[in-house]
């Protein structure tokens, strides 16, 4: 434990008080404030929405088509705003925490031509397409993380319904080179932000904002034995003015773009296999403008700090941060904190991954698939916040009772701004429901 | 399609799955049925405004430790699809190929709601009560947990001849069911649409016609339940339920031509809940007062403890009518017979002076009262009557794809 490096001058109601404090007060502050926030999110729903697959983006007959995909992942593992890969808690946490997220994603597809007999140049003679994408989500953190966030109100997850994705577009013509048929399409995507949202949840099913998604993809079949589907995107990205988990979801949430390719290897009429490659990253950074994230229960005692700071410790071997002698020390009896609004900003967010799965396709009706999806790398969000110390209530910079501001460095929550860098898995059924 | 099979296929396609609220068993739901795709989606009506305590004793409220009536009514939506098919036909792989399958999903939509004295409660928790309580939310409605189940028939629906069977005299089938817990939940709130944690269960079924327009279900299983992370209504909800045995037990019989009538039976017994860490109680008893000269407070004992397990048993009634071969009315009614809820003896923690820290200089504790407290979500088994009606549509009573069994 550190000795007294300095001191400092702290004024309570009383009157001023001047004492040897300890550096390792603020550290334990500082920590505390930290340690509760290494929540991740699946970054889940656009990007897990668009990831292309076998065949995604060939002009298909037309016809109504249905899918149902199931994606699993526990989250250990995060990217920091360096690109460190850390671990999803520790040390504040036991070993063993983990986000985990089921999502499923219902998709209904329209293939057709409505303008076929209007005469409408390119239209009548081009078929277009319109996609729904409802989604159902579970997110939650283990009980580890649970019981942290429960110090700030807050809750560790959301269930629930998620946003709806509506697309609609264009095919191309299709094209003959010798061994090579391919056709494009452009389409734009609208995400609905009607999921189930909680401002007091860590991780959230909805996102809370709109998104609109411009695309052009492409199809390719080589020999007919490997097939090509990549796109690019440029996902525009709304605002959203109630951010969620005391304003640790950006309020101005930057735009993506994104860059995805897969290549498949056909066996047999039944049995597919394909690898994939896929890269999103902000354009500029998330900006923060409404932290409110707190302690719920204050004013805070030493010994509050000390219990929530050294919490977990032991399990991992670790001495406590702070000792019984500052944790009881009685020079001070109390104090508040109180985090600064904002706007901060973060670096921006990245992440690129590699995918790899396998297909049987059943009759002419049903796919089954299944793919993981394996981050290389990433880079989250995080941003350094300032927590004034108060004697009194109400607490803030022009508080007449403010002894200090601490600056201690957060996580960005949930889908705009956390990275996981832990594999998700997804199955998923292609189903003919109505068949062309 | 021959006129008794039809009659048969869509009282057949909804979920066998047993729920919290449990869904009633429907006629021929064990037997195999012409591939293809059924939908049922159901409306039930339950007031939930009564439950048995851990004696078995039917009390008046759905949290009877509580002063005061209180009631969790649920209004749910159900829609169940139900496909049967063929599978690697033509591969002639080991069990597969040699019979049909099934594969369910089913998906809810659940509006409940907290009434009487636990509705009180959260609107205004007493004043001495842990700060969580401010928090507090009346119920967590929306969308319901996904059920996904698959099976296949071991007798009875043996492949090739699927097309040409009329008639089912005798099957038996066996499920595997899981449980996706995307059903809204709010930890703050004791009634939700959804449980928060997965589980899986086994079940075997028979189907058996004895005679012309009598069809038999019978089937058993077994379910385990995983952990919930974050046990609601400050971990009064169990944070492990207890797996559960099930059984169901039908009779259906023509009484008109196209309206049928079924009685029906239904059982568990679960295993002791397990809770974990409770945090306050809204029975919980006052503090003691040692020390005059400081303010006290009480907090449950951090620990786990375990309730004596649940159960129930219900009949019911069912009426069917089939308005058209494609198209099933159903109302159903049921009402618990007997059973048993979860609750548990939680000891209470004094501490002197309130709110302060344990463990540091000045805070005692000391052990106080013990109150017996109601276990909440999975742990309650209501004694009220249910209603629920029905309506059944047959997508796929002819072969949907041409191509079935060759090669494009």
């Amino acid at each position: 434990m550190r000795t007294a490096k300095h001191s400092i001058s702290m004024q309570s109601s009383q009157g001023t008080q001047s004492f040897h404090g300890h550096a390792s007060f603020f550290r334990i502050l500082r920590v505390m404030c930290g340690s509760i926030l290494f929540l991740s999110g699946t970054s889940a729903h656009a990007g897990i929405a668009f990831t292309p697959h076998l065949s995604e983006y060939s002009r298909l007959p037309p016809g109504q088509y249905t899918e149902a995909t199931f994606v699993f992942t526990e989250i250990e593992h995060i990217y920091d705003r360096d690109g460190n890969k850390v671990k999803l808690g520790l040390p504040f946490v036991p070993p063993g925490a983990s986000t985990d997220a089921a999502l499923g994603l219902f998709k209904m597809l329209w293939v057709g031509n409505i303008f076929r007999d209007s005469g409408i140049p390119v239209l009548s003679t081009h078929p277009q397409f319109c996609r729904m994408i409802g989604v159902l989500g579970y997110q939650q953190n283990t009980e580890q993380i649970a019981e942290r966030v429960r110090l700030f109100g807050k809750k560790p997850g959301a269930n629930g319904h998620g946003d709806l994705f509506g697309l609609c577009g264009i095919y191309t013509d299709d094209y003959l080179w010798g061994p090579v048929k391919a056709n494009a399409l452009l389409a734009t995507t609208v995400k609905f932000p009607v999921g189930r949202y909680d401002q007091d949840a860590a991780l959230n099913i909805g996102t809370n904002y709109w998104s609109t998604i411009p695309q052009f993809a492409f199809h390719s079949e080589i020999f007919g034995r490997i097939y090509i589907d990549g796109t690019i995107a440029y996902q525009f990205n709304g605002n959203n003015d109630k951010p969620s988990f005391g304003g640790l979801t950006p309020t101005r949430i930057a735009d993506w773009k994104n860059a995805e390719i897969n290549v498949a290897w056909k066996f047999n009429e039944h049995w597919f296999a394909d690898v994939g490659y896929s890269y999103r990253a902000s354009v500029g950074s998330n900006h923060y403008d409404k932290v409110t994230i707190n302690f719920v229960d204050q004013p805070l005692a030493p010994e509050s700090a000390c219990a929530n700071t050294n919490a977990g410790l032991q399990n991992l071997g670790i001495d406590p941060l702070a000792t019984p002698e500052i944790c009881n020390s009685p020079l001070l009896t109390h104090f508040f904190l109180e985090p600064r609004p904002g706007p901060y900003s973060d670096r921006g967010v990245m992440g690129r991954a590699l995918t790899g799965g396998f297909y049987y396709v059943y009759r002419t009706s049903s796919v089954f698939n299944f793919r993981v999806f394996y981050p290389i790398a990433g880079r989250g969000s995080q941003i350094d916040v300032l927590f004034d110390v108060c004697t009194s209530e109400p607490c803030g910079p022009d508080s007449a009772d403010n002894i200090s501001t601490l600056s201690t460095t957060l996580y960005g929550v949930q889908e705009a701004a956390a990275i996981s860098a832990t594999p998700f898995y997804e199955f998923r059924l292609v189903y003919l429901f109505w068949a062309p | 399609m021959k006129k008794p099979l039809a009659i048969c296929l869509l009282s057949c396609a909804f979920s066998t799955t047993v729920l919290a609220q449990e869904a009633p068993p429907q006629m021929g739901r064990y037997m195999p049925l012409y591939p293809g795709l059924y939908f049922q989606g159901g409306y039930a009506q339950d007031e939930r405004d009564a439950s048995y305590d851990r004696q078995g004793r039917d009390r008046n409220s759905a949290v009877p430790t509580v002063n005061g009536r209180t009631a969790f009514p649920e209004k749910s939506i159900s829609n169940v699809f139900t496909w049967h098919f063929p599978m690697f036909e033509s591969q002639n792989l080991t069990f597969f190929s040699s019979r049909t399958h099934l594969a369910r999903v089913t998906l809810r939509y659940v509006d409940t709601e907290t009434e009487g004295a636990l509705a009180a409660f959260i609107q205004s928790p007493p004043a001495d009560a842990p700060t969580e309580t401010t928090l507090l939310r009346n119920s967590g409605s929306g969308v319901g947990d996904l059920t996904a189940e698959f099976g296949s028939f071991l007798y009875g629906a043996s492949t090739p001849g699927w097309r040409e069977r009329e008639r089912t005299p005798f099957a038996v089938v066996a499920l595997i069911g899981l449980n996706v817990p995307f059903g809204v939940y709010d930890r703050n709130a004791p009634a939700n649409a959804g449980s928060n944690t997965t589980w899986i269960q086994g079940r075997l079924g028979v189907h058996w016609q004895p005679w012309l327009h009598a069809f038999v279900d019978a089937g058993a299983g077994y379910r385990k339940h995983y952990r919930n992370y974050d046990p609601s209504f400050g971990a009064l909800a169990p944070a492990v339920q207890g797996d559960e045995i099930s059984a169901d037990l039908s009779l259906a019989h023509r009484v008109l031509p196209g309206l049928y009538a079924t009685a029906f039976a239904q059982w568990r017994d679960g295993d002791a809940n397990q809770y974990q860490n409770p945090r306050f109680a809204p029975n919980a008893p006052p503090a003691d007062d040692q020390n005059p000269l400081l303010p006290e407070d009480n907090f449950p004992t951090p620990g786990t403890y375990f309730d004596d397990g649940t159960g129930l048993t219900v009949l019911g009634l069912s009426l069917k009518y089939f308005i058209s071969q494609r198209w099933l009315a159903a109302l159903h009614y049921s009402q618990p017979r007997s059973g048993k809820s979860g609750q548990f003896l939680l000891p209470f923690t004094n501490r002197e002076p309130a709110g302060c820290t344990i463990g540091t200089v000045g805070c005692t504790t000391y052990p106080g009262d013990t109150v017996l407290v109601d276990g909440l979500g999975p742990a309650r088994s209501y004694s009220s009557d249910r209603l629920m009606l029905s309506l059944s549509y047959n997508f796929g009573l002819g072969d949907a794809f041409t191509c079935t069994g060759c090669k494009q």
